[in-house]
């Protein structure tokens, strides 16, 4: 429930706490112009739908995926928009940007509606609510991107035996668990130095730009694999692919230009050194790590033959 | 482990967590001192130029009389990072910091003040960390 502040409506001062100001919503839907930095925040709202095509491993699961999948991504998309959206919106209504604590966090903000209509009893139970959609989102990038990993690493051989290891239910165990020690190191981190600082900041523009580095090669992949083996048997076949692939690919691409500039809050350090930062990150896990997962690859690592993944395209 | 397994301790833990939270929940902020400092914060709330809630009832409930998980929070590491987290825009995963409206921080100072003037150097030294601007439109 970190949609509060990804919500574009500058907080209470849309409606504030009084219903009449509810009318002056339109003249704020969209936040101030703030010249290149208010393109930058789409770069931003790639983000509200990351984790929607991680389900895409799962699609040769369903029973009947050419109908499914798409009614499923329909249907998170609208989710996605309402709980986005509604939530911030119903709670700047009550209450104004003043009284909303950055410390106390979305909790209170709830609190506080809840206690106007006397119901505050609501709020431990919305807690829990929003608990378990964390850990529900969790599992989606638990299991999705492993999974993947296991799928193309028996095929070419990319990793070695040991992380290819599945237990009785087909389930990357040694695959989880090394992404389990390698999460809770970084996790540990951020208990050790939780003041988010520029170098927090940085981090996660690097891993938002390879994420996105990983959407170019996806959509390239597709088009090849549709344009070489038209006629092959998969889960999910996607109308127009060429033209979705290649919206996909431009926006992605103009995403990680974007990223290169410096946010507006960054504090003191030049936009040179976060260009060189970002850069070297970006071109060391998104190519330099890459490439040598080819280039190290071992035949004898290969578990099944190389054929054509089952993934949807 | 069958699925059926799976999903009974999953119910069973979030049962126990839920059972935890309603019990340690304080239901009862309201009393006569809340009520009294809630009447205070409003005070202050027009003094500093805020636009103030009007119930000091609703006040109360949500503050008590120690201001609640807004003191509770300040002063803590954690709790400066996620302050920070909230001043940006962006999803479940990429955020980007943004210039914020000086008023989101001047409430909370002014709560400091009431309700906990001893971390008041502690949400100071976060607002002068953080850049802050006039980025809301009359």
């Amino acid at each position: 429930m970190r949609s509060l502040r990804g919500s574009p409506l500058p907080g209470g001062e849309v409606i504030g706490g009084e219903w009449d100001r509810f009318s002056g919503l339109a003249d704020h839907l969209l936040p101030a112009w703030n010249g290149i930095a208010s393109i930058v925040l789409i770069v931003s709202n790639f983000g509200a739908y990351s984790g929607m095509e991680m389900n895409a491993v799962h699609v040769n699961e369903l029973e009947n995926p050419s109908k499914q999948f798409p009614k499923a991504m329909f249907f998170a998309t609208i989710l996605v928009l309402c709980i986005l959206i509604l939530p911030p919106l119903v709670i700047s209504w009550f209450i104004p940007a003043e009284e909303l604590s950055l410390t106390a966090g979305v909790m209170q903000a709830f609190d506080a509606v809840f206690a106007h209509f006397g119901i505050q009893f609501l709020t431990p139970i919305v807690g829990l609510a929003i608990v378990s959609a964390s850990l529900a989102g969790f599992m989606t990038w638990l299991s999705g991107p492993s999974k993947s990993l296991l799928l193309v690493s028996k095929e070419g051989g990319y990793m070695p035996p040991w992380f290819q290891k599945t237990n009785p239910n087909g389930v990357q165990i040694n695959i989880l668990a090394a992404q389990g020690v390698i999460t809770t190191i970084l996790a540990l981190l951020f208990a050790f130095v939780p003041a988010v600082s520029d170098a927090y900041w940085m981090f996660m523009t690097i891993t938002t730009s390879v994420y996105l580095l990983m959407y170019l090669w996806m959509f390239r992949a597709a088009m090849n694999l549709r344009k070489r083996q038209p006629d092959h048997p998969r889960g999910y076949r996607s109308p127009a692919l060429n033209l979705l692939c290649i919206m996909g690919m431009a926006s992605s691409a103009a995403a990680i230009l974007i990223s290169f500039v410096p946010p507006s809050q960054f504090g003191g350090g030049s936009p040179a050194v976060f260009i060189l930062i970002v850069g070297g990150g970006i071109l060391l896990l998104g190519l330099v790590i890459p490439y040598l997962l080819i280039r190290l690859r071992k035949p004898t690592w290969q578990v099944t033959s190389p054929s054509v993944s089952e993934e949807a395209s | 482990m069958s699925h059926r397994a799976i999903y009974w301790i999953v119910g069973g833990a979030m049962a126990v967590l839920l059972a935890v939270m309603l019990i340690t929940f304080s239901y009862n902020r309201y009393n006569q001192e809340a009520q009294a400092k809630a009447e205070q914060l409003i005070t202050n709330f027009d003094k500093a130029g805020l636009r103030a809630p009007k119930d000091p009832e609703r006040v109360a409930k949500v503050f008590g009389t120690n201001g609640g998980p807004v003191c509770a929070s300040i002063g803590s590491g954690v709790a400066v990072g996620i302050a920070k987290l909230n001043l940006s825009v962006g999803g479940a995963f990429y955020t980007r910091p943004v210039i914020a409206d000086g008023r989101v921080v001047k409430g909370l100072l002014v709560v400091a003040q009431t309700y906990c003037p001893d971390k008041v150097a502690d949400v100071q030294e976060l607002v002068d960390s953080q850049q802050f601007g006039d980025v809301i439109r009359p």
